[in-house]
């Protein structure tokens, strides 16, 4: 049996770590939602099949960075971007990266849940 | 003697002439002189110069005639003689008032280019007016679009967790779940719907108008809605902003919030560009609010310091120059607003770099009047 995937959230808005992490929760995610970037890397990965959700702006390292940072230490996930605002180079890079989504705060909750059903499929055709 | 009453003689003809020429010499000067100031001074003149020639035509004329030298003697009480008299004395009157009118007229035209001279440096100074003003709503705007990204960034937020929270309540609206739980999802909802309301506020009252309306403010107050937006942009270029209020009893000033709110965005903004090149390990800007008691009054002073390169000779010898400022952001410029505006209220400005041996960097204090009993103006 596959192991349950963790959706990892890392947006420094706390409000948006809450209500999504109950959203998340209410649809059967395990959810393991951080503060920042730099909170994502301190804590150590489990072996689970892993989509990130992060923001793209934050105080700190970015969510894009993080990103960078995680591809240059072998570590691929599928990722969803959001996001409040970007700069016209930020948005470049987001799309850029190949991500799921990018997905332009305040989206449509069924935006996101159908973005993570196609990541869930990018994992499903991974493990495979 | 024959030979001597000859020379006399021509000596006399010799005079005339030449006083019939200058005469007739003056009269094209005049004539010239009408075509620029067109004056009925200067015809008074030229009547006065012609009656005096008209005059010596004649006599020279008479002389010619009969050959007497009486025609050429003043007081030889000849008619001619006379007329020479008569006429002179009529001419030199005509000349003497000529002469007076066209001073007065010179007098009253210069007075009129003086008036209009007075005329159009009012409207220079109308018109420069009217640039400050729109250099300062230009300013304004390029200060809210500055900002404008994080306030868009600060805004998506509580309504995107709005939107998680609804999603999230619509699913749990199930008939088996209780009220009470209900209760506490939508209050936390509403405080989110209050957050987003409160950023759309704030944004509505930087964009708002009346900003000429002063009126005694709590100083302390009136910066709350703009702290969190500047320590967010501070944030985001690695500085430091801290907030200190060293105010303990509630104080009122008389400014305005809106400009008061403008003053600060444009001073902190100016202080986190000249932060933003600095090798620092930590750069910093420290806004404070204190009252200080200078020549027995009790004032209130706003202060705005950083750690940075400091203010320029050029900038600070602006403050008592006239208004130039060939600055790329106009730093200059706004800083003179900033003095006009703070004198508006009643209160001055003062810019200086840390003395030798502090911490360098610039050091804006905007010093506002305590309003005690005053009603808005």
């Amino acid at each position: 049996m596959a192991a349950q995937p963790i959706i990892d959230v890392v947006d420094d808005n706390p409000d948006i770590r809450r209500m999504l992490s109950l959203v998340l929760n209410t649809h059967g995610f395990t959810v393991h939602a951080h503060e920042s970037a730099e909170a994502f890397l301190a804590e150590e990965r489990t072996a689970e099949p892993r989509l990130l959700i992060l923001d793209v702006r934050m105080p700190g390292m970015t969510g894009l960075e993080l990103h960078s940072r995680l591809l240059g230490q072998g570590e691929k996930y599928p990722v969803i971007f959001m996001s409040g605002e970007c700069q016209p180079h930020e948005t470049t890079a987001v799309q850029a990266s190949a991500p799921i989504a990018f997905l332009w705060k305040p989206f449509n909750t069924q935006q996101l849940l159908q973005a993570i059903q196609e990541g869930m499929k990018h994992l499903s055709a991974a493990s495979a | 003697m024959f030979l001597g009453d000859m020379l006399c003689l021509t000596h006399k003809i010799t005079d005339r002439l030449l006083f019939l020429l200058l005469s007739l010499y003056l009269l094209y000067l005049l004539f010239e002189l009408d075509r620029l100031y067109r004056s009925k001074s200067i015809s008074l003149l030229k009547i006065s110069l012609f009656l005096y020639s008209a005059i010596y035509v004649n006599r020279i004329y008479h002389y010619l005639i009969d050959g007497s030298a009486n025609n050429l003697n003043v007081f030889s009480l000849t008619w001619v003689s006379n007329l020479v008299v008569v006429g002179s004395i009529l001419a030199i009157i005509l000349l003497c008032i000529g002469y007076w009118g066209f001073t007065l007229e010179k007098s009253g035209l210069e007075t009129q280019h003086a008036e209009s001279q007075t005329e159009s440096m009012r409207q220079l100074i109308k018109e420069r007016d009217q640039l400050l003003m729109l250099n300062a709503r230009v300013s304004a705007i390029s200060s809210l679009s500055s900002f404008s990204a994080m306030l868009v960034h600060d805004i998506s937020q509580p309504l995107q967790a709005l939107e998680f929270g609804l999603y999230e309540l619509q699913s749990q609206a199930t008939p088996d779940q209780t009220a009470d739980h209900l209760r506490h999802n939508i209050h936390e909802l509403q405080q989110l719907s209050t957050k987003a309301g409160e950023m759309v506020s704030h944004l509505r009252q930087l964009m708002g108008r009346g900003q000429d309306h002063v009126s005694a403010i709590d100083p302390h107050m009136a910066l709350q809605p703009i702290l969190p937006i500047l320590q967010g942009e501070a944030l985001q270029r690695g500085i430091a902003l801290t907030y200190k209020s060293q105010l303990n009893t509630p104080t009122r000033i008389m400014s305005n919030v809106v400009m008061l709110q403008r003053i600060v965005f444009n001073a902190v903004g100016n202080a986190l560009d000249a932060l933003q090149d600095q090798p620092k390990t930590q750069a910093c800007i420290q806004i404070q609010l204190y009252t200080q008691v200078k020549a027995h009054e009790t004032w209130t002073v706003l202060e705005i310091a950083d750690n940075g390169p400091g203010f320029s000779e050029d900038v600070l010898s602006q403050l008592s120059a006239p208004i130039q400022s060939t600055k790329p952001h106009g730093m200059g410029l706004g800083l003179m607003l900033t003095q006009s505006m703070v004198r508006m209220w009643g209160g001055h400005i003062q810019i200086d770099n840390h003395p030798a041996g502090q911490i360098p960097g610039g050091l804006l204090q905007i010093w506002l009047r305590t309003a005690a009993d005053e009603k808005s103006i």
